[in-house]
């Protein structure tokens, strides 16, 4: 599976990157492509082009606000989790959007 | 309706978190100089004082104007969060509406909401031919959002400045009193040591923060104190007792420390996920714990408080503030070590069944 996504939360300070970075390393443990942007206190970092959100199976948003430069992600299958179960559990996470999305197929 | 609550707390959530970098600008803005001002022996800054303490009043006013703001940017961002860029506007002349008539923070939240749906739904039945796209973003739209969201805010002003004010009086009174000071400062502190940064917390920061801009400072000073609790605690702990944690979390308690200076709970997130059931209980004591030995010991504010630990010097009794972040974090650093083992892996087995995901 190839998965792009955002995280983002009200500070964007901490639960940001940690959900990113939880997310990231779940997909590498399931060996899929999964890159997480971080829409935090400081911006946009490790962004998603629109070439990438083209390639990817589905989109995640990992938080419960609205997003930055929606547009790039038009079209695609865009699916949306609490950011803190993100952190808690980002492979089981993972494994139920990629079914779902699966499913739909 | 469960949906629309979600959705709406997002919406709340984004403009608050843009409100946010304001009120901190801003009170820094209003510290910094009446900090000089108090070194000088100078109680109160006016407009009357001469030289150097003259530019000290005209700077903090400044501070004061970015305050006077912070409605009006929470409503514009709140709407724009909505109805995007066509909400914006709605949203800032709401906040400013309800900045003019006291009806405060929830009359800014109520005026962006009606005046941010109106713009979605004005773009959902409104099509004009697409020669005349043009008149849609910009007659239309202003026309119905802040026609609305004004029509709003004149039949609205009177019952929520009642209510907004009511409540101001009744918060106003309860911080008066030594025994109720110090309930508020442990239901403040157990609530931002709940679920740091989580909707518990952000209500308890949310509140406060609502009332230190409507001139009630005291409140705050208890949500900045509890704060740095949970995270101070981790650090201590990790670092007496680094056998007792794993190699990932030992390097997460340096970052604790500076989280527990400025002022940031979420640096407790990763400790506490290693047995949650456990520890969110011995968060929530120790946070409650130490707000309440700072209003025990009188420590209150009569400036707008900074966070952090550097926030005691904004505060009246400055020494009761740190002990109560100390006390709090050394309770939590004891209890926690003590029935944790925090060696294992802090990702927990969460059923694929209990994740709740939604398809946009």
């Amino acid at each position: 599976m190839k998965v792009v996504g955002v995280s983002k939360c009200p500070a964007g300070l901490a639960h940001t990157p940690m959900a990113a970075k939880a997310l990231m390393k779940a997909g590498d443990k399931l060996g899929w492509d999964v890159k997480i942007e971080q829409q935090g206190a400081t911006g946009i970092i490790n962004k998603v082009t629109r070439e990438e959100a083209e390639a990817a199976d589905f989109v995640l948003y990992a938080t419960d606000q609205m997003i930055d430069e929606e547009e790039r992600f038009e079209g695609k299958k865009k699916i949306r989790v609490n950011i803190n179960t993100c952190i808690k559990a980002p492979e089981a996470v993972l494994k139920k959007c990629g079914s779902a999305v699966e499913a739909q197929n | 309706m469960k949906k629309f609550l979600i959705e709406a707390r997002g919406h709340l959530m984004t403009g608050i978190g843009y409100m946010l970098p304001m009120i901190i600008g801003a009170s820094l803005v209003v510290a910094i100089p009446q900090l000089i001002a108090l070194a000088m022996g100078i109680q109160q800054l006016t407009p009357e004082l001469q030289g150097f303490p003259h530019f000290l009043y005209e700077f903090q006013q400044v501070g004061w104007g970015g305050i006077g703001l912070v409605n009006t940017v929470l409503g514009g961002f709140v709407a724009y969060s909505i109805a995007n860029k066509p909400g914006l506007a709605a949203g800032l002349i709401g906040g400013a509406a309800a900045t003019a008539t006291q009806a405060g923070f929830l009359g800014a939240v109520v005026y962006a909401f009606i005046g941010g749906y109106l713009v979605r739904w004005a773009m959902s039945v409104i099509h004009v031919p697409e020669q005349y796209q043009a008149v849609m973003p910009n007659v239309i739209l202003p026309l119905i959002a802040t026609v609305g969201v004004a029509l709003v805010a004149t039949l609205l002003a009177g019952p929520l400045s009642a209510i907004n004010l009511a409540i101001i009086d009744w918060l106003t009174t309860m911080c008066q009193s030594d025994t109720n000071r110090i309930i508020m400062a442990l239901v403040l502190g157990g609530m931002i040591g709940f679920d740091m940064g989580g909707p518990v917390n952000k209500a308890a920061w949310t509140a406060t923060n609502a009332m230190m801009l409507s001139g009630i400072y005291i409140p705050c000073v208890y949500t900045n104190l509890a704060i740095c609790i949970p995270p101070l605690g981790y650090a201590i702990a990790a670092t007496l007792r680094k056998d007792r944690f794993s190699e990932e979390l030992r390097g997460a308690a340096a970052g604790n420390w500076i989280m527990s200076f400025i002022g940031i709970t979420e640096g407790a997130i990763p400790f506490t996920l290693v047995k949650p059931l456990v520890l969110i209980p011995i968060n929530v004591i120790g946070s409650a714990l130490g707000a309440g030995v700072a209003a025990a010991f009188g420590t209150i504010a009569e400036i707008p408080p900074l966070g952090g630990w550097y926030g005691c010097v904004t505060m009246i009794n400055p020494l009761g503030y740190l002990l109560g972040i100390a006390i709090g974090g050394l309770f939590i650093a004891f209890f926690s070590t003590l029935l944790v083992d925090f060696t294992q892996d802090a990702t927990t087995d969460m059923d694929e069944d209990d994740i709740e995901i939604s398809f946009e």
